[in-house]
């Protein structure tokens, strides 16, 4: 038996990876399938080891350690652990094998023209290099770290493929898929949207710390092929220019880059010295016959610290950094998304279901697992700043009665026609960004356009991680099973982790 | 433009369009779905009758912004066709307004509006906007409820909006309407134009001959698998008595698949008589054509009662009789119209559930001739005819909206073994077809055709 289970609340919180928490949205995926009574009946034996108030990283990682019966014990953590270390493993020795052969290749030499100093510097150092300082610039100037990864051409790249594919997939299905399965589909698409929205930081962070890595095999691959092509075998390094450029010019530039290393190795020994230079100027009508030996090898160790100093080590530094960063954006995770709060109430069933979190989601997350509707004690009311109430729902007394009763808020509205037309009109009724807002519709109505058209609008009003619940009535019948899974799905393609959907009590 | 009347098919997302145009246009490959959102692009189906397009409709995926609409429209100073056709301008290249821009596309062309919805929810605001908007946009317009289940507490709230909004109301189950409640909503259609009125007129008859059309070729079919079946019968040389018996029994075999392979065959012209090209043919286990022609099931719930059947067999026996008394000039007294109707109907009553009776012949040259068959069993052809008719009554009655294959005798219990619910003169009519089959007699057979085809006509209505 896992240790952890025998008594989860003592154990000391382990650190978030992104490996775990991909074993932990594979946990809260394969939860949604189940109802809520299995749910509960299942967690109950845990909760009750649980220390209600341990953090909810702390609850989460418990119940993650703790042995699923639906995956049969097995702990998809440690997997896809290894899976992820094996898979950057080879892309670093990728990276390195690469930066080895095209060492290999710039390091070229017949025996009649010697290696061109020009083009490794340009190809290895010099793009090297302006990374640097545009790094440090972007630094300088504040912008945050994250949107600065947005301005990079591969972050960009990226997103724009993603949106394209993920365009693509949503054409081709509407071709080929029925309704359910396309609706499925965007559903899961739009889930994994919100929640690579909502790891957002980590995520960018670990994925800049592999590119460092990756760049830092790469940099040894380039050093090592300096090393092995100057130990093992004869090489003539030179340069050579059509333009009216001087030794001069060139050994200034060279002393500047040389700087970082030259208290170390200084002239002739860390870089060339201007005799040196004008030694080995390569004017192909004349050959390198008339060159010196001693000035045609004095090139390599310029480019061997330049490759360390201008190419593995701000990789070492913003690999270190961004190692650290993924750490702490992972500690910081405070899962107060709508399915980790459901999760959380699960566990710690003594407190209160909807105190847990002021800013807590009262229903899930756009999940199969279906909260049972709200029984409306006088305890336990539903919060919310603002409520809009369907036309139709607000136009029968009976009912609005029996929501007020289940819905705590001073601020109620009838959500009518001008609103839906033009949901910017949403921002007159909110009394600042933080308040939580709750709309209570018709089950029976599949969500249209317009409605999610409001629910996007009402996001852009409020912070991205405040609540907004979508409370479906079903008038005087009980809800349909059928209708909750159209909303759910249709309210996950929204991509929002902090939209809720669920019943409110007829 | 086209002379065929144009409908386009509207209303909020799943509340049953496409059902309502795969049953009026008897288009099983149109796809339905009880998930929203299935229709994304107009689709235009022809409701067909003797090969010739009669009216045409269109399917349009669900309004997804009325609310927006409506307010865009309050703003357009445009009606009609000319109206919906700024609508789509004014909003295409939106995504969002993609399938909202899609179901105008019809009403562009000036189509009429059959609004579609599912009466048995309550009534919204939403469902209000699209009735404005319609009735914004002013072509001829009908509103057909579509049930989807039997609640009709809403009903009266959706009449009374209807009645400010359309020129006309029908409910319509596209899942269980029969022709004659297609007919009847097609004529709630006619009165929405009056110009429209001479071709949905045209178009009734159309449809209405085409359907008959169906059934004088059903009766057809029938005919012949009557013939086929009572003169069917199957042979088989063997060597020499010792396999015999094991030849039997395969004999029988082949003669019982035989009989089912032609009653099969008559089931899928059917089918196809009435574009059923899905509706299986395999019926549940659990239905009376699911069971062998010959069980025990069959034998009890189709054909005729005991009674019936001796009287029927006695009655064409004495027919017979009375044809001899007559040529001896009365001079017998009665006696052969008597010992006919008796031995007939003994005959009847005795006769158990056969398959056929198996004969063994030796050859002059060597061997053994086995033979069964035809069956002389004067249920069978009851039998048979009734389950021809109880398929038929599904197979025509199959809305083409209904796509769960579950087909049983329970979906038309009236149809329920049609022949014992015949008088004794159409009883003895069909003996005597029978009878004129299994002895080929055609003059007669021809004699007869007419009434029993005019008979077996007025079951399939």
């Amino acid at each position: 038996m896992n240790p952890a289970a025998k008594n989860p609340s003592s154990q000391a919180d382990q650190p978030w990876t992104l490996s775990r928490l991909a074993a932990y949205e594979h946990r809260l995926y394969a939860d949604e399938s189940l109802d809520d009574d299995t749910l509960e009946e299942r967690d109950r034996p845990l909760a009750k080891t649980l220390d209600p108030a341990s953090s909810p990283s702390r609850i989460i990682q418990s119940w993650l350690d703790h042995p699923s019966p639906s995956s049969n014990g097995s702990n998809l953590g440690p997997t896809l652990h290894s899976a992820a270390r094996l898979g950057t493993q080879l892309l670093y020795l990728a990276y390195a094998l690469l930066g080895l052969g095209l060492g290999f290749q710039l390091l070229k030499y017949n025996g009649s023209e010697p290696v061109n100093v020009s083009a490794f510097f340009g190809l290895v150092i010099l793009l090297q290099l302006l990374f640097v300082i545009v790094t440090v610039l972007l630094a300088l100037i504040g912008i945050p770290q994250p949107k600065a990864l947005e301005l990079s051409p591969g972050v960009r790249i990226t997103r724009t493929l993603t949106e394209l594919v993920t365009g693509l997939v949503a054409r081709l299905s509407s071709f080929s898929l029925d309704a359910q399965k396309r609706s499925e589909l965007n559903a899961f698409l739009g889930r994994a949207k919100g929640r690579l929205w909502l790891y957002q930081n980590p995520i960018r962070w670990q994925s800049c710390a592999i590119a460092s890595k990756s760049g830092i095999a790469f940099n040894l691959g380039i050093c090592l092929a300096i090393l092995a092509a100057v130990t093992f075998s004869d090489r003539a390094f030179g340069w050579q220019t059509a333009l009216d450029v001087s030794a001069e010019s060139i050994h200034s530039i060279v002393s500047l880059l040389a700087l970082p290393w030259a208290w170390l190795f200084g002239e002739g020994q860390g870089y060339p010295s201007l005799s040196q230079i004008s030694g080995s100027q390569i004017v192909l009508k004349d050959g390198i016959r008339s060159l010196h030996t001693a000035d045609l090898t004095s090139w390599w160790t310029f480019l061997l610290m330049g490759t360390i100093t201008y190419g593995l080590l701000p990789r070492v530094l913003l690999a270190l950094l961004s190692t650290r960063l993924t750490a702490q954006s992972l500690q910081r995770l405070d899962f107060s998304d709508a399915a980790s709060q459901r999760l959380l109430r699960r566990l710690t069933p003594t407190q209160d279901a909807f105190t847990l979190n002021t800013e807590a989601p009262t229903t899930a997350y756009a999940s199969k697992a279906r909260p049972q509707p709200t029984q409306a004690p006088n305890a336990n009311k539903l919060t919310a700043a603002v409520a809009w109430i369907a036309p139709s729902l607000w136009a029968d007394q009976d009912i609005m009665s029996r929501i007020s009763q289940q819905i705590d808020t001073r601020n109620i509205n009838k959500l009518d026609n001008i609103l839906v037309a033009d949901p910017q009109a949403l921002s007159k009724s909110l009394p600042d960004p933080s308040s939580r807002l709750a709309f209570v519709l018709e089950s029976w109505l599949p969500p249209l356009e317009e409605t999610k058209q409001l629910l996007r609008e009402a996001r852009s009003q409020v912070d991205p991680k405040t609540s907004i619940d979508v409370y479906l009535h079903s008038g005087d019948e009980e809800i349909r099973s059928s209708d909750l899974d159209v909303w759910c799905n249709a309210i996950q393609q929204l991509g929002d982790p902090y939209l809720n959907v669920g019943p409110i009590s007829s | 433009m086209s002379d065929t009347p144009l409908f386009a098919i509207i209303g909020h997302p799943n509340e049953g369009k496409s059902s309502v145009v795969a049953t009026l246009t008897e288009n099983e490959s149109i796809s339905i779905s009880a998930t929203p959102g299935e229709t994304t692009r107009c689709a235009y189906y022809d409701a067909q009758a003797d090969g010739e397009t009669v009216l045409r409709f269109v399917d349009t995926p669900g309004f997804q912004n009325p609310t927006r609409i409506l307010a865009w429209l309050e703003t357009c100073e445009l009606t009609g066709a000319a109206a919906a056709q700024a609508l789509i301008d004014h909003h295409s290249g939106q995504a969002t307004f993609h399938h909202d821009c899609e179901l105008m596309k019809p009403l562009a062309q000036g189509a009429g509006i059959l609004y579609v919805v599912d009466a048995s929810r309550p009534l919204s605001q939403v469902d209000i906007d699209e009735m404005e908007i319609l009735r914004r946009i002013g072509l001829p317009r009908a509103a057909i409820i579509n049930p989807k289940t039997a609640n009709e507490r809403n009903l009266a709230n959706w009449k009374t909006s209807f009645r400010q909004h359309f020129n006309a109301i029908r409910v319509f189950n596209a899942h269980n309407a029969s022709f004659t409640e297609r007919i009847s909503l097609l004529d709630t259609i006619k009165t929405i134009e009056q110009d429209w009125s001479p071709a949905l007129e045209n178009a009734i008859s159309a449809l209405q001959h085409d359907w008959k059309r169906r059934q004088e070729r059903c009766v057809a079919l029938i005919c012949e698998l009557l013939e086929d079946a009572l003169r069917y019968s199957k042979s088989k040389l063997i060597a020499n008595e010792s396999e015999s018996e094991h030849q039997q029994e395969i004999l029988k075999a082949a003669y019982a698949q035989g009989l089912a392979k032609r009653e099969r065959r008559i089931w899928h012209d059917m089918q196809n008589l009435y574009r059923h090209k899905r509706l299986k043919v395999d019926i549940p286990e659990n239905s009376l054509l699911g069971e062998d022609l010959f069980s025990d099931r069959t034998w009890q719930a189709l054909g005729l009662t005991q009674s019936q059947l001796a009287w029927t067999a006695a009655a064409v026996g004495a027919g017979i009789g009375v044809g001899l008394d007559t040529v001896f000039g009365g001079l017998t007294f009665g006696i052969f119209t008597a010992t006919g109707a008796a031995v007939a109907g003994g005959s009847a009553l005795i006769k158990g559930r056969e398959l056929a009776s198996l004969k063994i012949n030796r050859i002059p040259i060597g061997g053994l001739k086995l033979s069964i068959g035809p069956n002389r069993n004067e249920q069978f052809p009851f039998i048979l005819l009734d389950r021809i008719l109880l398929f038929h009554s599904i197979a025509s009655n199959w809305a083409h909206a209904r796509q769960d294959n579950n087909a049983s005798p329970e979906d038309n219990a009236a149809k329920h073994g049609a022949t014992s619910k015949w008088s004794d003169p159409q009883r003895k009519l069909a003996a005597s077809v029978f009878s004129a089959i299994k002895t080929n007699k055609r003059e007669k057979l021809d004699r007869l055709y007419p009434e029993f085809r005019t008979l077996l006509l007025t079951n399939l209505s």
